[in-house]
């Protein structure tokens, strides 16, 4: 546990009574958490898209993606697919897209086909999730899904700001619940640690990214035959597009 | 899902495509345990019927209160699946979620 608890999470999570859950989706509140910390707040996601995006072509998001902006820009015209594994997170899909929404890419490449997709989005900071292992697959796994031509977009924190945001630990409240959360970079790692109260319930959630700078990307997606090139760089973020 | 778990999830899936399918006779294909093109761990069954096989994909919830499941069709006419339900596999009982609406 100390190997993913820091500071004052890591003593709470050694209490008996706190209960440690081992994935942020296994409790609704801190699933809501995460994926409000873990929006990129830089920039205003649904211009960057509408000006990124083009409505010809078909599109697969997968990651932390708000879908109210799935359902915001299927309404405007574009061809949005969604994967998203977690059902919790699919809940507020309009009922018109539902069908367009994917639990793992087997499914989608089982009906639509190999090679299917224009674009592959990874909105927020997903590409982080994977460790150096995880990373080098996936490169090489999505292929299949992108299209001759296809275009893959990823976002990176800037790492100076990670070390400004670790600092701080946040407090958000959600109805009777009194949520906790904050960064800690461990080496190569950024640890995002989140404790919640409410009455006598108290619980201890985590989940690990790892960092990585841009040119570390462009190594990576080299091996599997992707260009890649920065398509932004701003104070907290960059975003990176890499082409089949 | 261990082999006892993996054994009466099939005989539910069974029991359910009978409801689905009342005047088809199916019977058990095989089963693949994968992981996607973004590192995700599934399980995937086949059934198949003198019309069409069945695919039913399965993924586990973080929160653990129940699977995910998706229902897939290919028929002889089709090249590729087409999908017809989401479900929710809860206490050894396959439930639906939604029917899938498409184009």
């Amino acid at each position: 546990m100390s190997n993913v608890l820091f500071g004052p999470f890591l003593r709470k999570g050694s209490y008996s009574r706190v209960e440690v859950l081992d994935h942020m989706y296994a409790d609704e509140r801190f699933g809501h958490l995460y994926q409000e910390a873990k929006q990129i707040t830089e920039i205003d996601e649904l211009t960057f898209y509408r000006r990124y995006l083009q409505k010809e072509e078909t599109i697969l998001f997968y990651g932390t993606f708000d879908p109210r902006l799935f359902n915001l820009l299927s309404d405007e015209g574009y061809d949005l697919y969604l994967i998203e594994s977690e059902m919790i997170r699919t809940q507020q899909i309009d009922s018109n897209y539902r069908h367009k929404v994917y639990g793992w890419s087997h499914d989608v490449t089982d009906v639509v086909g190999p090679e299917f997709f224009d674009r592959i989005v990874l909105p927020g900071t997903t590409i982080m999730h994977y460790n150096r292992g995880e990373l080098l697959l996936f490169f090489r796994n999505i292929r299949q899904l992108l299209s001759t031509n296809g275009r893959l977009l990823v976002s990176l924190y800037h790492l100076p700001y990670l070390r400004q945001m670790e600092q701080s630990i946040s407090t958000r409240r959600m109805n009777k619940t009194l949520l906790f959360f904050g960064h800690y970079v461990d080496g190569e790692r950024l640890l995002f640690n989140a404790y919640l109260k409410s009455g006598n319930e108290e619980k201890v959630s985590y989940a690990i990214d790892y960092l990585y700078k841009p040119e570390t990307l462009f190594e990576f997606a080299k091996l599997s035959r992707y260009e890649g090139h920065f398509l932004y760089e701003g104070n907290t973020i960059v975003i990176l597009e890499f082409r089949k | 899902m261990g082999n006892q778990g993996e054994t009466i999830f099939q005989e539910s899936c069974l029991s359910f495509i009978e409801t689905l399918f009342p005047d088809e006779s199916f019977h058990f294909l095989e089963e693949s345990k994968a992981t996607d093109a973004f590192g995700h761990h599934g399980v995937q069954l086949f059934f198949s019927s003198e019309h069409r096989t069945l695919k039913f994909s399965i993924l586990q919830q973080s929160h653990q209160r129940y699977d995910r499941v998706f229902v897939s069709e290919k028929t002889v006419q089709n090249t590729f699946f087409r999908r017809l339900l989401e479900a929710t596999y809860e206490e050894n009982q396959l439930y639906i979620d939604h029917v899938v609406k498409t184009d």
